[in-house]
């Protein structure tokens, strides 16, 4: 991921340089009565001086989105804890914006006027929204099933850990200290589970036409707080384990 | 003939002490139910896991599923990867440009 992430810097550092005021413009997700409507003479950088420069820009900008898509594709291919329906959906939307990505990239570089670089490098932008909605919720979904695998196996933990410290009880053994282990373990996996639990299904309902700032927000939360709760939970686990075997 | 006898009495003797390793021993004073976690690292659903209920994570979930130290680093190795993806959405997030 490191080259992908070295391409949107380099990308933003573009968009904030050189092709600001227009392809920039176009990338910004205005609603569309803000958006200039294509033909009209205002495309500050995209001149016919500066035509060949400005498709180059959104010819890479493509390029990145492409890479990042590629690599999206095989993560969600790979994640070993990915519900298959949720792969499935996943696989879906990513497939569907390579195919959209990809028509532009053929279609963009045909262009010979800013009218239509603009159309393209809008709709590049708003109808796929490859950075700000299909990473996200491929990054949230995986994350969020594999905390929902974590906390089902820690669940199912739950009764042999308890018949554990039953038998070390009825062996004599002072088991006060598992027992509140095992006491704070339930409320954590039990915490884990709430938190995740409606994280990957909001992830995979977001479309690109959802998009809004902070929109990752409370998924983001719930799969860090899940995250939390997990580690906490094995924590116990292991004091439980090392308390009954002292 | 004496020697060839001696051998095949040293060859049972150790076929024998073999199937006792594998059989396995010891740990029966352990307070704590074992059971028979899979490779670490393995992915899949446990097979025969016997006593331990199945994971309940579906396809693709790790398998071991027993009270055990083997059992919690297999866990841990599964969060330790989380925490990757965890950075890797928040990387995401944090490098997402702006809305495109």
């Amino acid at each position: 991921m490191t080259h992908a992430i070295r391409n949107r810097i380099a990308a933003g550092v573009l968009v904030g340089g050189v092709l600001a005021a227009a392809p920039a413009a176009a990338f910004a997700d205005t609603p569309s009565t803000a958006a200039p409507t294509p033909g009209t003479p205002s495309h500050p950088t995209c001149s016919q001086s500066t035509f060949s420069v400005a498709q180059q820009f959104v010819e890479q900008q493509l390029s990145n989105r492409v890479a990042v898509l590629d690599e999206l594709a095989s993560r969600i291919g790979a994640a070993p804890y990915l519900t298959a329906s949720d792969r499935t959906t996943l696989q879906g939307i990513v497939s569907g914006t390579q195919s959209g990505i990809g028509a532009l990239v053929q279609k963009v570089p045909s262009d010979t006027t800013c009218a239509q670089l603009w159309s393209d490098a809008r709709s590049m932008v708003v109808d796929y929204r490859v950075y700000a909605v299909v990473a996200p919720q491929s990054d949230l979904t995986i994350v969020a099933d594999t905390e929902s695998s974590i906390a089902a196996r820690l669940a199912g933990l739950e009764p042999q850990i308890q018949q554990a410290i039953t038998a070390a009880q009825q062996a004599g053994k002072n088991t006060s200290g598992a027992q509140a282990a095992f006491d704070d373990f339930t409320t954590q996996v039990s915490d884990a589970s709430t938190a995740v639990g409606g994280v990957a299904a909001d992830a995979l309902s977001k479309k690109p036409a959802d998009y809004q700032p902070g929109m990752w927000i409370g998924d983001r939360t719930d799969v860090t707080s899940a995250r939390a709760d997990l580690h906490h939970a094995v924590t116990d686990a292991r004091t439980i384990l090392k308390d009954l075997q002292g | 003939m004496h020697r060839v006898r001696t051998l095949a009495v040293a060859t049972l003797a150790l076929g024998t002490g073999v199937t006792l390793a594998a059989c396995g021993g010891g740990n029966a004073s352990s307070v704590v139910r074992t059971t028979q976690p899979p490779a670490a690292g393995s992915t899949g659903s446990p097979a025969g896991s016997g006593s331990t209920a199945a994971s309940p994570a579906g396809p693709g979930s790790s398998a071991s599923s027993g009270f055990d130290a083997r059992t919690l680093d297999q866990i841990d190795a599964d969060l330790g990867a989380l925490d990757n993806e965890l950075q890797q959405a928040t990387n995401d997030l944090n490098n997402a440009q702006g809305d495109s």
